[in-house]
């Protein structure tokens, strides 16, 4: 269960918004660019310090207490980008631990994510020899191969033309269903975001209309 | 037509200026045509020319290796310092820059040498701290870490943050994301940085005739010769000084600038 | 992280360099004026490793220089050698030396360039050393009198010629001005400007060049600051800033420091210096006997 309440000061607006997601849920978020999408991700992520008036619990533990990285969620933000310095298969399996010490289920679904987002013929190009939409997917497999309780999602679809972007939400779903991870999805294309079950939330000037 | 006309006098203007900008550094190299007599490649005590460059690069080599271990994470530190704190945490290191050789050589083996305290204390360990290899790596590692701290800062302050919260975002903590990302990001940086230390603790000279005249280094060993012999016995050790000098710079830059290679 | 092979990196470089050295090498370590550095590093050098079974290890640098540095503690070496009683005097009026003994001495000379057009002239010996000087567009060089006593002596030298030969300009025309800038350059610089033919000729202590194997000319005495020459010029005075300078005496003395790490090596060594042994080493590279000079104090 996500308690979220983020309360960050911006030069337009102030973003206020209170955010509840129980465990295996979708929260599909939608609104005009500079809204508050990617700043209320990243207020929950905790990204920058929480203000005072923040607060983010998860399964009622206070975010405050845990470093960044030991935060239990995956997060791909808006403007990700690769590392420069690693080839594609190497970003793609940035945040697991050495193959030795993987377990059997991660190189499992490891397997299955460089499968489903078509690495494989990418898996050693460098990381500025790939397409936008390459580097998008290789993200994707960057983002998730750690499964996480908490999966948030800021324009994953970005670059991506709209078939691609289609069989990777279904995959998202399918994903989801089998993980049970919660998911929160930022897309500024709110059609996009009807394939949900849930019904997408606006977020206007920093609020929740 | 015109506009080609113009960048070829452009190019012309670059490539002018470039050369006698070339020509301005090479320029001093003409002195070594000058007739001296026949060179003396070992002047002085015989094999001095070879224990200067053993002492020189064995030393140096090992004062770089502590200017690494000990000036990258303090560089690290300093990049990540704001405001006032920066300029506090930045001045010793500056100063230790600001001082001149020669008055750092004396101020180094007043602390340092035989009769301080801490002098006293190590000699009675068995260490000497005057003319000994000690002195001479101290010295070194005392002329060059504040041009590593400051080259090796600039490098990671160069590096969009961005980084380092991806890397954090996927769960590595500071020390993973340091080696993983922060280090591998900088590497061109710290190579030009290192390459800035170890020319400025090889060509030391000011400092370290004063607290290390033996074990001679080159550039002690350079002004025995001059005394010894003069330039005949000068200019050999010249010539080996700048062979000797160069290739660690030019390795660091090509290795630095080397792609991770790929692997499947 | 440190792993093995980092670990036995350094253990390699430490022992391969030997910083954790201890001081159990017989070593003992003179300071001297930097003039005498052929003839320490290629002539006494190798005969104390011989004679004495010790390592010489010898700092060569400008004589004042070295006994400030040795009475402000900077540096701790076991023997002193200096030309002229002046730096001798201040590291023994600091308690730092009791008592220093003259080994060898030098004398004033002029030395000159192979390459220069005027080698000739000095070479056949039939033109009066004065004259060569005095041709237009000599260079001459010569060390800085307000640091350095070879400068001062040079000066006096020059006055004292210019009183015999009843030209009292003489100097003047010479040198120029005291603090000539086309001719002042470091002790070392001189020799180096006379070899590269930068300089036509210079004021020399007859030691220089035969290390250097430069061609030279010797100056009648008491020009040269022989022996006794110091009473023959008693009269002369050389003023700067404020002070008041006399012919130096051109003896090398040496001295054991009371604050010497290995005071014994360094008194064998002295013993040694005065011995026939080193007077024929010291002789051969342009040295002359001390006979007559008297210990400091």
């Amino acid at each position: 269960m996500l308690q979220a309440r983020i309360y960050q000061p911006r030069r337009e607006f102030i973003l206020d918004a209170a955010v509840e997601l129980a465990p295996g849920d979708t929260l599909p978020i939608t609104g005009a660019s500079g809204a508050g999408k990617s700043t209320l991700l990243d207020g929950i992520a905790g990204i920058f310090p929480f203000t005072s008036l923040s607060q983010v619990c998860w399964q009622g533990q206070d975010w405050r207490r845990l470093p960044l990285h030991r935060r239990p969620f995956n997060y791909m933000r808006q403007n990700s980008r690769l590392f420069p310095h690693l080839n594609v298969g190497k970003n793609a399996v940035f945040g697991l631990p050495p193959v030795r010490q993987r377990s059997r289920e991660d190189q499992e679904w490891l397997e299955e994510l460089r499968e489903r987002l078509e690495l494989d013929a990418i898996w050693t190009a460098a990381a500025d020899e790939v397409s936008g939409g390459q580097a998008r997917r290789v993200m994707w497999a960057r983002t998730l191969a750690r499964r996480l309780p908490l999966v948030m999602l800021d324009e994953p679809f970005a670059e991506l033309d709209s078939a691609a972007a289609m069989k990777l939400l279904n995959d998202l779903c399918i994903w989801q269903q089998r993980w049970g991870f919660s998911l929160m999805i930022v897309d500024h294309d709110a059609q996009r975001l009807r394939e949900f079950s849930v019904q997408p939330r606006i977020l206007q000037a920093g609020r929740w209309v | 037509m015109k506009a080609r006309l113009r960048t070829g006098l452009r190019r012309l203007a670059w490539g002018g200026a470039g050369a006698a900008a070339m020509a301005f550094f090479l320029y001093p190299f003409l002195g070594l045509l000058t007739p001296v007599g026949p060179w003396q490649w070992n002047a002085g005590v015989p094999g001095s020319t070879a224990a200067a460059v053993r002492v020189s690069l064995g030393l140096t080599g090992l004062a770089m290796l502590i200017v690494i271990a000990a000036g990258t994470p303090l560089a690290w530190q300093l990049s990540r310092q704001q405001g006032w704190r920066r300029w506090l945490w930045e001045a010793p290191v500056l100063l230790s820059m600001l001082l001149p050789p020669l008055a750092l050589g004396l101020l180094l083996a007043l602390s340092l040498g035989p009769g301080s305290g801490l002098g006293r204390m190590l000699l009675r360990l068995g260490l000497e701290t005057s003319n000994s290899r000690l002195a001479f790596v101290v010295t070194q590692i005392y002329v060059s870490l504040g041009y590593y701290v400051i080259a090796a800062r600039a490098a990671f302050a160069g590096l969009d943050s961005e980084w380092e919260t991806t890397a954090a975002l996927l769960g590595q903590n500071h020390w993973q994301t340091f080696r993983r990302v922060t280090l591998p990001l900088a590497r061109l940086g710290l190579a030009a940085a290192l390459s800035l230390a170890w020319v400025r603790a090889l060509g030391e000279f000011g400092a370290i005739v004063i607290t290390a005249y033996y074990p001679s280094g080159m550039p002690v060993q350079l002004w025995i010769n001059l005394q010894d012999s003069g330039l005949p016995g000068v200019m050999p050790l010249l010539v080996l000084f700048l062979l000797i000098a160069l290739p660690l710079p030019w390795a660091a830059q090509i290795l630095a600038a080397r792609r991770a290679a790929p692997r499947s | 992280m440190p792993n093995k092979l980092s670990i036995s990196v350094w253990a390699a470089l430490i022992t391969l360099t030997g910083v954790g050295q201890t001081a159990s090498a017989q070593r003992v370590q003179v300071a001297y004026a930097g003039s005498m550095t052929a003839v320490m590093n290629r002539g006494l050098g190798p005969a104390i490793r011989r004679d004495l079974r010790l390592r010489l290890e010898g700092r060569a640098q400008g004589a004042y220089g070295l006994a400030h540095f040795i009475t402000s503690g900077a540096i701790r070496p076991d023997l002193f050698i200096c030309i002229t009683p002046g730096p001798m005097r201040i590291v023994l009026r600091a308690g730092f030396a009791r008592r220093a003994r003259p080994i060898a001495r030098t004398q004033l000379v002029i030395a000159y360039s192979a390459h220069s057009r005027f080698a000739k002239l000095f070479q056949a010996g039939k033109t009066a050393w004065w004259r060569i000087l005095e041709k237009p567009g000599l260079r001459l060089g010569r060390t800085n009198p307000e640091t350095d006593p070879q400068g001062r002596n040079f000066l006096l030298m020059l006055r004292a010629a210019g009183q015999k030969l009843g030209q009292p300009q003489f100097a003047d025309t010479i040198a120029g001005p005291t603090l000539n800038r086309r001719q002042i350059y470091p002790e070392a610089e001189v020799m180096a400007r006379l070899q590269a033919g930068q300089l036509d000729a210079a004021a020399a202590y007859q030691c220089q060049p035969v290390a250097l194997g430069l061609p030279y000319i010797h100056l009648p005495w008491p020009l040269n600051l022989g022996p006794g020459s110091h009473r023959a010029l008693a009269h002369m005075r050389l003023r700067l800033q404020g002070k008041s300078y006399r012919p130096g005496r051109l003896v090398f003395y040496a001295a054991v420091l009371t604050r010497a790490p290995h005071p014994r090596r360094a008194r064998r060594l002295l013993h040694w210096l005065l011995r026939p042994m080193a007077q024929s080493i010291l002789h051969h590279y342009g040295y002359d006997a001390a006979a007559g000079a008297r210990s400091l104090p």
